[in-house]
């Protein structure tokens, strides 16, 4: 089957911009292996699209975050995850960019100035 | 040392500021790596020619935008590269190191060494990808970039910023014109030339090992190694490297001649070149058109040779001339690579079997070869003296096939046929010997003058060398003279006249 038409069936996935299970069913049923690989492939790329991706060193600020982020990123799903190693700061993935704003990367930063100043 | 309170000034510093600074980065998810062709998604910020890098600290460079990825191909180990590898911009365009370091060097595409010495260290990075030189930057090609071949300089003269295909079947010597071509630049590093030095730059795409490895020892026992610089992706290494390889060796050209320099780029060959492309192409199952070669081939092509230019003195006034060369099969230059490429030069020079079976070297077929702006770019001397040749060959050439018929032919035939053999025996020429101009002009002018009618077509070869060593031994003078490229006066020609009448009582 033409690529073209394989995205079509995967953006026809979505019904009102979520995952359809109904339908996923339906098409992966009639796809032959080859194209369901590339069904997969564009049904995951999709969902990388709608998903925002949040790395934060504590728990605590998690609620407002999810309040603020949403606000900007309406349509799209918001998973949390915690990493202490950050110490204070906050990284935010939309699919191909990445946003970072943590302690850990200004202080490798200044360091790395220090270290080059001082070799 | 560094003192403590340094550090801590330093810290401070950083933590005032890190409130205000986001770092962004644009970021792609590997999908797939076929032997080092990478296709990713993601990377939506990313731009042709640009660098990227993956997690591993391993380097690619983005060949293509897709619709719905991304295409790079890999600068390092292709096994370290696998599926859901994160991969990063860089923003910078994937770039070559270049310097005056690298003349008489062999490196790779990469800029890293072939030659087992140092790596370059100081220079400036030179991108891979460039928009040619706009007109306004340009100027016309006016000035010769001799081959030391006299057929070239005499009737297919080559410019200074112009781009002249060397085109032929395999084997009859088109590394010979571009070698010959390097060797005879080494007449314009002296102190007495009238023409400024050429830096010379031969990118050696997809030729055995062996074959590179000869180029450039025949450089090195020629002293043309000096001036210089080999960029090299043999038939062993992947297709990646031979498909960057020609804008490696630009790269570095584009440097010289942001200098104000003169350079000379040979590309042995292009048709290597496009293999690679399509090999990459096919692993990316990109739409392929004729032959099989995907549709912007030819795009990749111009913009290659494009940026072979002469700058006007505003921006310096150096220049590229670009030599590409391209491999045909049993003499069809209307297969699809050979016609791109004839439509993007500035003309060409064609070599044929038959000439060279029959023993003419250079096998160069005159009646199919041209140079659309070398006229312009020849010395008033070699113009002149040349003026006529081309047609008297190209009529050779039908006259001779003429008279296989075995008809009786008029006088004036068989005199223009004679005199053909001549010219065609003339301009033969052995590999490694470039000639200087004054002594081209000696043999032409020797021949277009009749001086040679009543020497049998067996002894021409003796005749030439000795009648040079001749001229070379008792009249230097004239070859001072004929050095100036200054048109030859009625008093020149009447004392070439004089010598060559003293040599041909001498010569047997
Ligand atoms: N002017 C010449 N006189 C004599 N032999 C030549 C001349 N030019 C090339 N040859 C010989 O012809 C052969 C093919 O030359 P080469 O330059 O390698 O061909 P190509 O690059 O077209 O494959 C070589 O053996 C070379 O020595
Ligand atoms: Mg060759």
């Amino acid at each position: 089957m033409n690529k073209r038409l394989i995205k079509k069936l995967a953006e026809d996935s979505y019904s009102k911009e979520k995952l359809d299970r109904r339908k996923v069913f339906a098409f992966a049923r009639v796809l032959r292996r080859r194209d369901l690989r590339k069904y997969i492939r564009f049904l995951k790329n999709f969902e990388d699209r709608m998903t925002l991706r949040v790395t934060l060193p504590t728990e605590t600020e998690v609620g407002r975050v999810r309040r603020r982020l949403s606000k900007i990123f309406p349509n799209k799903k918001i998973v949390f995850t915690i990493d202490p190693t950050m110490l204070a700061g906050i990284r935010v993935i939309d699919y191909d960019n990445v946003y970072e704003l943590s302690l850990k990367n200004s202080l490798e930063t200044a360091l790395d100035q220090i270290t080059s100043r001082y070799d | 040392m560094i003192r403590e309170e340094d550090i801590i000034t330093k810290l401070e510093k950083g933590l005032m500021q890190w409130r205000g600074e986001a770092k962004t980065l644009n970021i792609g998810i590997v999908e797939r790596n076929t032997d080092g062709v990478i296709q990713a998604t993601g990377l939506s910020k990313a731009v042709m020619g640009e660098r990227v890098e993956f997690e591993n600290g391993v380097s690619g460079v983005v060949l293509n935008l897709d619709e719905d990825f991304v295409s790079i191909i890999l600068l390092g180990e292709a096994s370290s590269i696998k599926e859901g590898d994160i991969v990063k911009r860089t923003g910078e365009m994937l770039s070559i190191n270049a310097s005056e370091e690298l003349l008489g060097r062999i490196v790779d595409p990469l800029g890293e060494p072939l030659d087992g010495k140092a790596k370059i260290k100081k220079g400036s990075l030179m991108p891979l990808e460039k928009i040619a030189p706009g007109v306004v930057e340009r100027e016309p090609v006016n000035t010769p970039l001799k081959t030391g071949i006299k057929a070239i300089d005499a009737m297919f003269p080559i410019g200074r910023g112009q781009r002249e295909l060397i085109i032929g079947d395999r084997g009859l010597g088109k590394s010979a014109i571009a070698i010959d071509t390097f060797i005879n630049q080494r007449n314009f590093k002296k102190s007495t030339s009238k023409l400024k030095p050429v830096v010379c730059i031969y990118v050696a795409i997809g030729l055995k090992r062996s074959t590179i490895a000869q180029i450039v020892g025949k450089l090195k026992d020629n002293d043309a190694l000096e001036y210089s610089i080999v960029v090299a992706a043999s038939s062993s290494e992947p297709a990646s490297l031979q498909y960057l390889a020609p804008y490696a060796g630009t790269a570095i050209a584009e440097y010289f001649m942001g200098n104000g320099k003169d350079v000379l780029i040979v590309h042995d060959d292009l048709t290597k070149h496009a293999w690679s492309y399509r090999q990459i192409s096919l692993v990316l199952k990109r739409p392929a058109g004729r032959e099989a070669y995907p549709g912007d081939i030819f795009y990749l092509h111009s913009r290659l040779l494009e940026r072979s230019v002469r700058l006007n003195s505003k921006h310096g006034g150096g220049s590229i001339t670009a030599l590409p060369i391209i491999e045909t099969q049993a003499n069809d230059i209307s297969a699809y690579i050979p016609t791109n490429v004839i439509s993007i030069t500035d003309g060409q020079i064609y070599l044929q079997s038959d000439l060279y079976n029959s023993g003419v070297r250079p096998a160069i077929n005159v009646g199919t070869s041209v140079s659309r702006v070398g006229g312009s770019a020849q010395s008033p001397l070699m113009k002149g003296v040349a003026g006529k040749m081309k047609l008297e060959l190209a009529q050779f050439a039908e006259l001779a096939a003429f008279s296989q018929f075995g008809s009786e032919l008029d006088s004036a035939t068989s005199a223009a046929l004679e005199r053909g053999k001549r010219t065609q025996e003339i301009l033969k020429q052995g590999q490694y010997q470039p000639l200087e101009e004054p002594y081209e002009v000696l043999s032409i002018w020797a021949v277009t003058n009749g001086h040679l009618d009543d020497i049998s077509v067996e002894k021409i070869g003796k005749f030439e060398r000795d009648f040079h060593q001749f001229v070379k031994r008792n009249n230097p003078k004239i070859i001072t003279v004929l050095s100036s490229g200054d048109k030859l006066s009625e008093a020149t020609s009447k004392e070439l006249e004089k010598i060559i009448t003293q040599f041909k009582k001498s010569f047997k």
